[in-house]
């Protein structure tokens, strides 16, 4: 199981209208962070993207993802120490899947 | 043919920060059209970013990422006047790479 930690930072509106266009902001400050997935509890297909961080370039990234319904938004963070997590609810109005 | 990537790249402080828009219909394959047929899924699978042919950013995706996929991300040790490089592929064998000036 991954481990909680307060140096991922998720940013997700409380509450999205709009299911198709949900803005998701990531980050990471552990040490040796290489990838960071963005998974979805209630998406037909939990695992929304995964980015990859060479050496160089900041964990950091910015995109739009699609939710189904309301859920819970998970991060997990994979470092050179392991697998890392960080989840938020998230309400969400009208389905990104019709 | 898929539509070309826009991308901007600018550095501050040393820091360059990239934002990439990607047009692409990104469908799920849970849609179904107007006469009750459904639509097969289309959306990017993965997304790789170079500069000097190094890569600086790789992203692998589902059809949960939303439609026409906005990518926003920083980058340290690269300058202006070199040349980013973003190529996508789909999951219907499309691709699509274009260039931009870090300014």
């Amino acid at each position: 199981m991954p481990k909680l930690s307060t140096q991922i930072s998720l940013e997700l509106p409380q509450l999205a209208e709009n299911g198709a266009l949900v803005p998701i902001t990531v980050s990471s400050q552990l040490r040796g962070t290489r990838d960071i997935l963005i998974l979805v509890d209630v998406n037909p297909q939990p695992v929304a993207a995964c980015f990859s961080f060479p050496d160089g370039t900041e964990a950091y990234a910015a995109t739009r993802i699609r939710m189904a319904h309301s859920g819970t938004v998970y991060i997990a963070v994979r470092t050179e120490e392991g697998l890392f997590a960080a989840s938020r609810a998230i309400q969400v109005t009208v389905s990104g899947c019709s | 043919m898929p539509k070309p990537i826009r991308i901007r790249a600018r550095v501050r402080n040393g820091i360059a920060d990239v934002m990439i828009l990607m047009p692409h219909p990104m469908e799920t394959g849970l849609r179904q059209d107007e006469s009750g047929n459904t639509k097969p899924a289309h959306f990017i699978t993965r997304m790789l970013v170079t500069v000097a042919e190094r890569t600086v950013f790789s992203a692998r995706m589902s059809f949960a990422v939303s439609q026409d996929p906005l990518l926003n991300f920083r980058l340290s040790g690269v300058f202006a006047g070199e040349r980013l490089r973003v190529a996508w592929t789909d999951n219907q064998g499309e691709a699509r790479v274009d260039e931009a000036l870090i300014t």
